[in-house]
């Protein structure tokens, strides 16, 4: 069966509809911060839920980091979903790996309509 | 993003013992030259500062580029001489599961002739011969309209006339439970015949191949992707009686060429029925695992290649029992998968004698050369004699069961396990890109059933000291890193894999008196389990340096002791689980699924078992009343301090990764002291999923008391003794926490003194 002639794929796609909607509300500039300084364990449960949806993301397109080669930056791929096929790079100069995860996070903010120039750095909530 | 030129490769046998001879298999993205030597693996290398100095210099080499026979199938070696010449019919009974390629049912090729049928680039079924008379004549091919739906059983033939046409018919068979999908108006049979100018005289000199194609010399191609069953090749037409006669299974004895058994080889005397005099479930199979007999006038045993999968469903399963060996008849079928693969089958690049004098360990070939990154093939080296007391049991079950683990390029769900954004590395790309070097049991074949199937005889990428796993270190280079402090800290030891472990059984342990796992031995056959299980009882003192350990049956195959077999089952942390009915190991006929769940959990053998996992961070213990009392006081001789595994390479601490708890529900001694538990850990970590009965929100750490890690110690009546952390991530903080080093030592210590331990 070919993806996208699934019975059920309207109803999976309305269902996505709704719960981004309810997420971006929660989107602040505070949390854009909590993020970014903390990218990894204990987040408050605004931030912990919409991580939770980010990280079910099908493969296909699925954004992720890949590690520098002997010294290299850190880079952002698009993974391909399909073996064999290459990843797609989209972006090459990150410094470390929470920095390329900040743009993954802000990346994903921003998929799911809650625009990222809201949330620049300097940017007051 | 490709990944960068490479050497890779893996050596023969994988244990083996000072003197003996090695094998290792190289290949390459392009011919070169390389200087190898034999170093040994994990020496000083805590921070990745391994020691690479020659054990054996072994000089230049030339490595060639080695091609891989992707895909399972069955080669019949064919007497040719045996078959009459005339109207044949190849016939079967099949499943696809996956159509858009060329995938042949049966077919079989010689010098000046061939046939093949099977489904076409658009899932059509189709047959074709081609005679090659010197003419440029194309081959003779015909096709029915309508494709093959995936998941549904069909009965597919083709005729081969030598007076007239090339047939191919199609027939749905009956629903049973079999069917992965529900029959709609797309399962459609169809007829089709096109009349031949130039005939094929019959059955052809040649190998004939079920599943696959002949391609030169001991190749093939075309592999199928689904179940077949009952292949078979009778004399005479192809007529509507034929088909009828095929489906119902009552084709006159004396038309029936050839029929191969692609099931499970069982029959009465074998594994009698339930209840029958003599019945004995439990046993074995009296034959290879490879052979596929062979029925009818011109029978010629098969073998199959690349391990497809039999003890699967085939088209009669009625869905009222779940064993293969009650009901052989539902389970006729073979599950062939384009990307199987047991054996890569490269030639031998550099093989060599070990010294003599080699000290027990695990060890690399160091391969190196201009341009491409170090390779370092590994391998066990054993004690001749049992050299010290203290033996590393190498964890290869798990490590096989997660060799060349796609868990970011293919995993959905990793990222949310991982609880952090997915990190790819070097070896993630070539991985992704080199589907040849066959799959993990973590992945999925392209069809989307499981992986059941996993062997060291191909390039295990991700078993590398250097590798880096999305969640950190992990097997082969986390236990490098407790090997390295071993030797650090001055613990002689001795080096077997779980391999030897399951050919020679509790003898194996008889010698040593502490036993030392790996940082995560998941996997365990039901004779590791036992030998375990029997020598601790017998006063053999346990140093369970891990967690989820003891945790997936999974069963080796006795002939082929490198092809290891599981099955997930419905249960546990899987990656996928097993097609209804497939639930029992075809290697023993053992149910296969979590120790937990046939009576045997861990918390019996270990007094703690699997608790919950998470990787984003790690969290660090505070010790327990019990950790003073005076039978375990010695533990904590020179921990000042109430917490501990405060600091440590994985996560920042020694609690992390995956972790198990003390239990007593689950079968944890009543008597067994619970020296410290788990603070710290974060919302990534949650409780693991064979304890949710019912979906429920709060299965965090944060809010679930049973996320935890234990570090537990038990002396068992015989005298003999678990010391068990709870925490993979223990090991990461060995050389890092002061009070993790000194409670490591001071076990190992005590344990390793012949004196009875208090209790």
């Amino acid at each position: 069966m070919q993806p996208g002639s699934k019975p059920e794929s309207a109803a999976l796609a309305q269902r996505r509809e709704e719960i981004e909607s309810n997420l971006v509300d929660l989107v602040s500039q505070r949390l854009v911060e909590e993020y970014r300084e903390h990218p990894r364990g204990r987040h408050s449960p605004a931030l912990a839920l919409i991580l939770s949806y980010f990280r079910q993301a099908p493969t296909v397109g699925k954004l992720a980091l890949l590690s520098p080669h002997e010294g290299g930056a850190w880079r952002i791929v698009a993974l391909s979903g399909v073996q064999i096929h290459h990843h797609e790079i989209l972006e090459s100069d990150f410094a470390s790996e929470n920095e390329a995860a900040q743009e993954v996070f802000v990346r994903r903010l921003s998929q799911i309509g809650a625009m990222k120039d809201r949330f620049l750095p300097a940017e007051a909530d | 993003m490709a990944g960068r030129p490479h050497i890779v490769g893996y050596a023969q046998p994988w244990s083996l013992r000072a003197g003996e001879h090695v094998q290792v298999m190289l290949s390459c993205d392009s011919p070169l030259e390389a200087e190898a030597r034999l170093i040994r693996l994990g020496a000083g290398g805590l921070d990745g500062a391994a020691s690479e100095d020659a054990v054996l210099d072994l000089g230049a080499i030339r490595i060639a580029p080695q091609p891989t026979r992707l895909g399972s199938c069955v080669i019949v070696p064919v007497e040719h001489q045996s078959f009459e010449k005339g109207s044949f019919v190849a016939a079967a009974l099949c499943m696809p599961t996956r159509t858009g390629t060329r995938q042949a049912l049966i077919a079989q090729a010689g010098q000046s002739s061939r046939w093949w049928f099977g489904l076409d680039e658009h899932g059509r079924a189709s047959a074709e011969f081609e005679v090659r008379d010197g003419t440029s004549s194309p081959p003779c091919a015909c096709h029915v309209e309508d494709p093959l739906v995936a998941g549904a059983w069909y009965l597919v033939a083709a005729g081969f006339n030598p007076d007239g046409d090339l047939s191919i018919r199609v027939r749905p068979l009956p629903r049973s439970a079999s069917w992965q999908v529900e029959f709609t108006n797309a399962v459609r049979g169809g007829d089709a015949s096109v009349p031949s100018s130039r005939a094929l005289s019959g059955l052809v000199r040649g190998r004939l191949v079920i599943g696959a194609a002949p391609r030169g010399d001991d190749t093939w191609g075309d592999v199928f992707d689904g179940k077949i069953e009952r292949p078979t090749l009778l004399s005479g037409l192809l007529d509507e009686e034929t088909m009828s006669l095929l489906e119902s299974d009552e084709v006159a004895p004396e038309r029936v060429l050839a029929r191969w058994q692609l099931g499970v080889p069982t029959h009465t005397d074998e594994f009698p029925a339930r209840g029958s005099p003599g019945s004995d479930l439990g046993r074995t199979l009296e034959m290879e695992s490879t052979i596929v007999r062979c029925f009818g006038t011109a029978a010629c045993e098969g073998q199959s290649r690349n391990s497809p999968l039999r003890a699967v469903t085939g088209h009669r399963w009625d869905g009222d029992e779940i064993d293969f060996r009650i009901v052989p008849d539902q389970y006729a079928a073979m599950h062939f998968h384009s990307d199987d693969l047991d054996d890569s089958g490269w030639e031998p690049t550099v093989d060599f004698d070990l010294p003599l004098t080699l000290r027990s360990g695990v060890y690399g070939l160091r391969v190196e050369a201009v341009g491409r990154p170090i390779e370092r093939v590994p391998f066990f080296v054993r004690a001749t004699e049992g050299a010290s007391d203290l033996l590393f049991l190498a964890p290869t079950a798990s490590y096989l069961a997660y060799a060349n683990d796609h868990p970011v390029s293919d995993g959905a769900f990793s990222e949310a396990t991982a609880a952090s954004t997915p990190v790819l590395y070097e070896d993630d790309l070539l991985l992704h890109e080199h589907r040849e070097w066959g799959l993990s049991m973590y992945d999925s074949h392209l069809d989307g059933s499981g992986v059941a199937i996993s062997s060291y005889r191909r390039p295990l990428i991700n078993m590398r000291a250097t590798h880096r796993y999305h969640v950190g270190p992990w097997q082969l280079a986390a236990d490098l890193s407790l090997l390295s402090w071993l030797d650090e800290a001055d613990f002689p030891f001795d080096v077997a894999t779980d391999g030897d472990l399951d050919q020679e059984g509790g003898s194996l342990l008889s010698d040593y008196r502490v036993l030392l796992t790996g940082t995560h031995p998941e996997y365990f056959s039901s004779r590791m389990l036992e030998a375990v299980e029997g020598w601790v009882r017998a006063g053999g003192r346990l140093v369970y340096i891990g967690a989820n350990g003891f945790y997936w049956r999974v069963a080796f195959d006795r002939d082929r002791p490198w092809v290891m077999e599981i099955r997930r089952g419905h249960a546990g942390s899987r990656a996928w689980e097993s097609s209804p009915g497939e639930d029992r190991l075809m290697f023993t006929g053992e149910a296969g699924g979590l120790w937990r769940h046939f009576g045997r959990p861990p918390q019996k053998l270990t007094a703690v078992g699997y608790a919950a996992q998470g990787f984003d961070a790690s969290g660090w213990y505070r010790r327990l009343p019990a950790s003073n009392d005076r039978r375990a006081a010695w533990i904590f001789e020179g921990v000042a301090d109430e917490t501990f595994g405060t600091r440590g390479r994985i996560g920042g601490g020694a609690v992390g990764q995956e972790l198990d708890r003390c239990d007593s529900s689950l079968g944890s001694p009543s008597d067994a002291l619970v020296l410290a538990t788990s603070e710290g850990l974060t919302e990534g970590y949650q409780r693991c999923v064979e304890e949710v009965p019912f979906t429920l929100p709060g299965l965090s750490a944060l809010v679930d008391p049973d996320v935890r890690a234990d570090l537990v110690y038990h002396v068992k009546p015989g005298g003999g003794a678990v010391f068990a952390t709870g925490s993979i991530a223990w090991a990461g903080a060995l050389g890092v926490d002061e009070g993790v080093d000194r409670i490591t030592r001071n076990v190992l210590t005590r344990f390793l003194d012949e004196t009875p331990l208090e209790w």
